[in-house]
């Protein structure tokens, strides 16, 4: 039986064998003492899976376990909620956003103003909910998860039925990362856009809209 | 994407009798389980559509040409993987079928050039989610009790780990073709990268109690081990790598939480 604290090394290892990082794919601290045969480790060229680096090698991890430890579950809340701080409108950015917004953004934009809500929370930066909208967010980690995307799905089917878009931006948000509607797209990501998931305003048709 | 249902129930079929039984489990361990398996199904048979995405763009860069075949057997990997996992939960007594109400497009970042517009894309998909998905599969494979599953999960890893690499190494021989003001928009983008990744991963792996061992068993992941597993990846590999390569990953993580 291997431990929790094995799992979680040899997790690492393969990962950093995977980016070519070679120092922590040895299972060592510094790239000074590492040892060979780190490129072989985790899988070989015809992807057959192998523990060749935490098997060969007993060397102690301690800076991959210090930084695993900090990272705690408060760490991960302050980062989601200051992401989203951050991404709060500011007047001051509408200039920038106008600027490098492209045809494709503006008609973006269109559709995000249809889908989200002028008003703000101001502790999470995500628009206030609106009468009869399933509040996702509140049902994560909850049974009722799934069963409230899909309501919230048929939800914005209504709200917005002819705009397939905005429809998308109801369910998932303006950047799709769910994180103020609590409904995330399946599957490893489709990479965020840059503008908009960074420019904390777009304006379209004269108006300033808040991306969510 | 519009919504659509997903039914690999024939391919699940045939690929249940290949595990055999799995060892018993009580009605919400059952449930937990082919929750887990049927959500892994339709992550890997749509993800097959964002490196389907990333072809075109490296059609565009001679440099990428070398590439493209990688490219192409990620996407017929990722759809293999959707069989593979609905074979479990096939094997668990679910039905491998699912509604997905709608996918976002892959950005194409049109307001780039070829080689920064797929540099960004790769880095999100291959540099960011592909290797957290190696460290959290490969955990998951370990934690695994019936042989057919850990095979199962170290087939799927394997291909992961090929995806990661695909990114890293593309990556690589990008990179010095960027001009000075390309490169000095990498940082924004992995910003945006980051924060992206940690709002789908921690959503992913919602707060709630630790599985029992025999759901752990039949691949149930703990969320807790999970989220602490990412945080060290990114903290540990991604940002180290990105280093390396040149690129401001310690700042862009920094900023990405805040600091």
């Amino acid at each position: 039986m291997i431990d929790a604290l094995e799992i979680r090394r040899r997790a690492l290892r393969a990962a950093a064998a995977a980016a070519g990082l070679s120092a922590l794919a040895c299972g060592t601290d510094t790239a000074a003492t590492g040892t060979s045969g780190a490129d072989t480790a985790v899988a070989d060229s015809g992807g057959n899976v192998t523990d060749t680096a935490a098997a060969t090698d007993a060397a102690t991890d301690t800076a991959a376990d210090t930084a695993a430890d900090t990272a705690t579950d408060t760490d991960a809340a302050t980062a989601t909620d200051t992401a989203t701080a951050t991404d709060t409108a500011t007047a001051t950015d509408t200039a920038t956003a106008t600027d490098t917004a492209t045809a494709t953004d503006t008609a973006t934009a269109t559709d995000t103003a249809a889908a989200t809500d002028t008003t703000t929370d101001a502790a999470t930066g995500c628009p206030d909910k609106v009468d009869g909208e399933p509040d996702c967010v509140a049902a994560q980690g909850t049974a009722e998860w799934a069963t409230c995307c899909d309501e919230r799905t048929k939800w914005c089917a209504a709200q917005f039925a002819d705009n397939n878009d905005a429809q998308n931006v109801c369910i998932f948000g303006v950047n799709y990362s769910g994180q103020c509607t609590g409904c995330i797209p399946w599957g490893p990501p489709a990479p965020p856009r840059f503008d908009l998931a960074w420019r904390p305003t777009v304006v379209a048709n004269g108006a300033v809209f808040e991306v969510v | 994407m519009g919504a659509f249902r997903l039914d690999l129930r024939d391919a699940a079929a045939e690929g249940a009798k290949a595990l055999g039984t799995l060892p018993p489990l009580t009605a919400t361990e059952r449930e937990a389980a082919i929750a887990t398996w049927r959500g892994r199904m339709v992550n890997e048979t749509i993800s097959s559509r964002v490196f389907a995405a990333l072809l075109p763009q490296a059609l565009l860069v001679p440099e990428a040409t070398p590439f493209l075949p990688q490219i192409a057997d990620a996407i017929a990997d990722e759809l293999r993987h959707g069989r593979q996992c609905a074979a479990v939960v096939a094997a668990l007594g679910g039905d491998a079928e699912a509604e997905i109400a709608a996918l976002p497009e892959v950005p194409r970042h049109e307001d780039a050039g070829p080689v920064e517009a797929l540099l960004r894309n790769l880095l999100s998909v291959s540099c960011l989610s592909e290797t957290v998905a190696v460290a959290l599969i490969g955990a998951e494979r370990l934690r695994a009790g019936p042989d057919a599953l850990q095979k199962t999960l170290g087939t799927i890893l394997a291909d992961e780990v090929q995806h990661a690499r695909l990114g890293w190494e593309l990556v690589a021989v990008l990179l010095p073709l960027l001009d000075d003001a390309a490169r000095g928009r990498m940082e924004d983008w992995l910003v945006v990268a980051f924060r992206h990744l940690v709002a789908h991963e921690l959503a992913h792996l919602p707060e709630g109690p630790a599985p029992t061992e025999a759901a752990v068993a039949v691949g149930v992941c703990d969320p807790s081990e999970a989220r602490s597993l990412f945080f060290a990846t990114v903290q540990d590999v991604i940002v180290p790598r990105l280093e390396q390569l040149g690129l401001p990953g310690a700042a862009a993580w920094s900023r990405a939480q805040g600091a």
